[in-house]
């Protein structure tokens, strides 16, 4: 890349000589003259013959195309008093080289044959004094290699008094070195950093693109800072590496706008790539000696796109008042302001000897820099907007939704206590309500028929049913009970009550494990069990009863049997009202009962649904 | 139910002389301090206290007298606290009198009233995987022996007695004596632990 910048960096560095030259007032004084000759790659003697007068700077391929190899330098300047050093600068060298004064060598470049020492963008600066500074004329004989391509040749040479020429050179060291190296780290870190960002989160494709044109660039600005040749075997392939990170950060650049801009355009986009893959192909595969040409044409060609793309973001962003897209807008003019105002400088369309170009590089990283940080900072502060909006959001909604939960749960509570009011009505209703009802209406009918056992046990059964009523309501034996629970406890009570009678009581429960009853259904069922035993104990003189119950698909069966007298022996009284609650019984279990009854016993049969 | 239960006691062959009867915890431990009785029926809920306190008193006065709490309180724990504070049976005062009659004449004559549900509470208690948490912690589940276990679940059936007498082929005797040891493994268990002690009267006042 000794080629693009080239120009504009000569001229640079002109006007800072010349800036020092009209400041400083005596022995500073350019060389502008010499002679030139050239000579084999491995030749470290001046060659006898093919002298040529040349002018400072020179470069060699205008006089001798396509000559890669070594060319001598011969400056003869006089000396009046020799005890007095002076110093000696050499703007540069394309690419490497070595100096002697008066045949003693002052400096040799690391390489001096291929890969070269990269010595095109370093100039040097040397003392000179007495023995080597002779009184009258004295020689200084710079061997320069150089290739045909890579413009060739030697740069100003100027001699000043000592410490004359420290000020310039310290200058014009900043300005070939500080400033692009300032560059380059600005435009590394800028894009590690983004690289790291987009990294992290894919979505922020543009950092990514701007990562790659930073990273690419600052590749692209190694060629003005790196002497030696490493990585590369040969200065073509430094060349070739140089001028396709420049066409890499342009492309990258060319996408990161569009992404900046947030559109997409498929076609331009694919139109870009191809172009840069064809390019870069050429680089790659282009011989030696149309390499020059092919790196003119390309960086010319991707200059042109780079401008157009800003130019191009300038319109896509025109009406917007996004202060990242102004910003980066203003970067892009600053930076295109700076080329025309260069050019013009080189082409001597307007006056003045101040080019501002290599200040481009790091001015527009920190644009950069400044422009993807607003942007990012306003991604945060939208995010955090969003973040405050969800949470005021969020609180309502939880306030809403609380406030609603509540409502509901009242609701459910006003509707659970009128269920439960309900409920409690319908039990005392259907039950002690029925209970008394029918109990009543016997004793208006038939007062005279009561015995006072039938009285006791209506109060029983008034007693059971508000028991039941209070067990359901306070939800003490609300929940459903297994039918052998059910029936444990009578089996053992009548048990002891048989003993006790020396009945014979025999029990078969089968299957019933997992049937469950409601209170109400328990309750019926006990008293059925109840009524049906106590006739056994109190009327059929009976010496054995067998109970069961066997589960039967979804129906219970109970059975109680004895060996008694019957009904009609026991009297009318038994059969009458005991067989008619035992009716109601099943009746209100949704069953049905069977009852057989004769002098050898009797048989009663539940059968309910489960 | 004073009266229910004098008529009860005299038809049971007492002497109504022989018969005390306290209307409150303060009286009743006055009673107690007084004499000995040959059994003690206690009801849970006494004006001035627990009934549960009064069965603790009994059993430290005199360990030999039998202990019947008689109650309209159906309530598992109370049932349980009762038992574990050493009452030797629990009568729910809804039974008929021939029902109490029986379980009282039972206790009488040396032996243990159990009523089914009052054994599958025990059950559930001996085997903490099934207890409620809310009723007792492990530490005081009683240590049933796997006969004592058989038996609980018999009458938790509802098996009288003597049917499990029949069932086991053991003397009705000697189930009898199992149902007391049970009873006597709970009040064990309760009378080492103070904690529990505690939660009977929480739970009870």
């Amino acid at each position: 890349m000794a080629c693009c910048l080239r120009p504009v960096l000569l001229v640079i560095v002109t006007a800072w000589l010349m800036l020092a030259v009209s400041a400083a007032r005596s022995e500073t004084l350019s060389i502008g003259k010499g002679e030139a000759a050239r000579s084999q790659w491995t030749q470290m003697t001046p060659p006898a013959e093919g002298w040529t007068s040349v002018a400072l700077p020179d470069d060699w391929s205008k006089r001798w195309s396509d000559f890669s190899g070594v060319v001598w330098y011969r400056l003869r300047f006089s000396v009046d008093e020799p005890d007095r050093p002076r110093d000696v600068m050499f703007d540069y060298w394309t690419l490497a080289g070595a100096v002697w004064l008066n045949g003693a060598l002052l400096h040799r470049d690391a390489s001096l044959v291929e890969p070269l020492s990269r010595s095109w963008n370093v100039t040097r600066l040397f003392t000179l004094s007495a023995p080597l500074l002779r009184k009258g004329e004295n020689e200084l004989l710079i061997r320069v290699s150089g290739l045909a391509g890579q413009q060739p040749g030697l740069g100003s040479v100027t001699l000043g008094a000592e410490g004359e020429l420290r000020a310039q050179f310290s200058r014009i060291i900043l300005l070939r070195h500080g400033v692009p190296m300032f560059g380059l780290a600005l435009s590394a870190m800028l894009g590690l950093f983004f690289f790291v960002v987009w990294a992290m989160r894919r979505s922020e494709t543009a950092y990514g693109w701007f990562a790659l044109f930073a990273l690419a660039w600052s590749a692209y600005l190694l060629n003005q800072l790196v002497e030696s040749p490493w990585p590369f075997a040969t200065s073509g392939q430094w060349a070739r590496g140089t001028i396709l990170a420049f066409t890499l950060a342009c492309t990258a650049f060319f996408i990161f706008m569009f992404r900046f801009a947030e559109r997409r355009f498929p076609r331009w986009e694919a139109l870009i790539w191809s172009y840069f893959l064809l390019s870069s192909a050429i680089l790659i595969f282009i011989p030696e000696e149309r390499l020059e040409a092919a790196r003119i044409i390309l960086s010319i060609s991707f200059v042109f796109l780079f401008l157009a793309i800003s130019a191009l973001f300038l319109a896509l962003t025109w009406r917007s008042r996004r202060l990242d897209y102004i910003g980066l807008n203003l970067c892009n003019i600053v930076v295109l302001a700076i080329g025309v105002h260069d050019l013009s400088l080189f082409s001597g369309l307007i006056p003045g000897t101040m080019y501002v170009s290599g200040f481009a590089s790091p001015l527009r990283a920190i644009c950069m820099a400044v422009v993807l940080a607003w942007h990012f900072v306003g991604s945060l502060s939208r995010v955090e907007r969003f973040n405050a909006d969800l949470v005021a959001k969020v609180a309502v909604a939880r306030q809403e939704l609380a406030q609603t939960l509540g409502q509901q749960h009242e609701l459910a509570l006003a509707a659970t206590r009128m269920e439960e009011r309900a409920q409690l009505t319908h039990n005392l209703h259907d039950g002690l309500g029925g209970a008394l009802v029918s109990n009543i209406a016997l004793l208006e009918h038939d007062p005279a028929r009561l015995a006072p056992e039938r009285f006791l046990a209506m109060l029983k059964e008034l007693r059971d049913e508000l028991r039941l009523v209070i067990d359901v309501s306070s939800g003490e034996s609300g929940e459903q009970r297994t039918i052998v629970e059910v029936l444990a406890p009578l089996r053992r009570r009548y048990g002891l009550l048989f003993e006790s009678c020396d009945i014979s009581c025999r029990w078969a429960i089968d299957e019933l494990e997992d049937r469950t009853l409601s209170s109400r259904q328990s309750l019926d069922l006990t008293r059925f069990v109840q009524e049906g035993l106590t006739n056994v104990i109190k009327h059929s003189r009976a010496t054995i009863v067998d109970v069961s119950a066997r589960g039967e698909g979804g129906r219970l069966c109970l059975t109680i049997a004895d060996n008694g007298r019957g009904f009609v022996a026991a009297g009318t009284e038994m059969k009458g009202a005991g067989l008619d609650s035992l009716q109601a019984r099943a009746k209100r279990l949704g069953g049905k009962l069977t009852a057989r009854s004769d002098p050898a016993g009797t048989h009663l049969q539940l059968v309910i649904p489960v | 139910m004073q009266a229910r239960l004098s008529t009860i006691l005299t038809r049971l062959g007492c002497a109504y002389e022989a018969l005390h009867f306290a209307g409150c915890l303060v009286s009743a431990r006055a009673c107690l301090a007084a004499r000995r009785f040959s059994m003690v029926l206690v009801d849970v809920g006494l004006p001035d206290g627990s009934g549960i306190d009064l069965v603790k008193d009994c059993r430290a006065a005199n360990a030999a007298a039998p202990v019947l709490v008689i109650t309209a309180w159906r309530q598992e724990r109370v049932v349980l606290a009762a038992l574990q504070a050493g009452a030797d049976g629990y009568l729910l005062k809804e039974r008929d009198d021939i029902e109490v009659a029986l379980s009282i004449r039972s206790c009488l004559v040396g032996g243990a009233p159990i009523d089914p549900f009052v054994a599958r509470r025990i059950l559930e208690l001996a085997a903490p995987a099934a207890a409620s948490a809310a009723l007792l912690s492990a530490p005081h589940a009683p240590q049933l022996t796997s006969r004592e276990t058989e038996i609980l679940g018999l009458v938790a059936k509802g098996l009288t007695n003597r049917e499990i007498a029949e069932v086991l082929a053991l003397s009705k005797l000697t189930v009898e004596v199992h149902v007391k040891n049970i009873y006597r493994k709970l009040a064990v268990g309760s009378r080492t632990e103070a904690v529990f002690e505690a939660r009977g009267h929480g739970l009870l006042s």
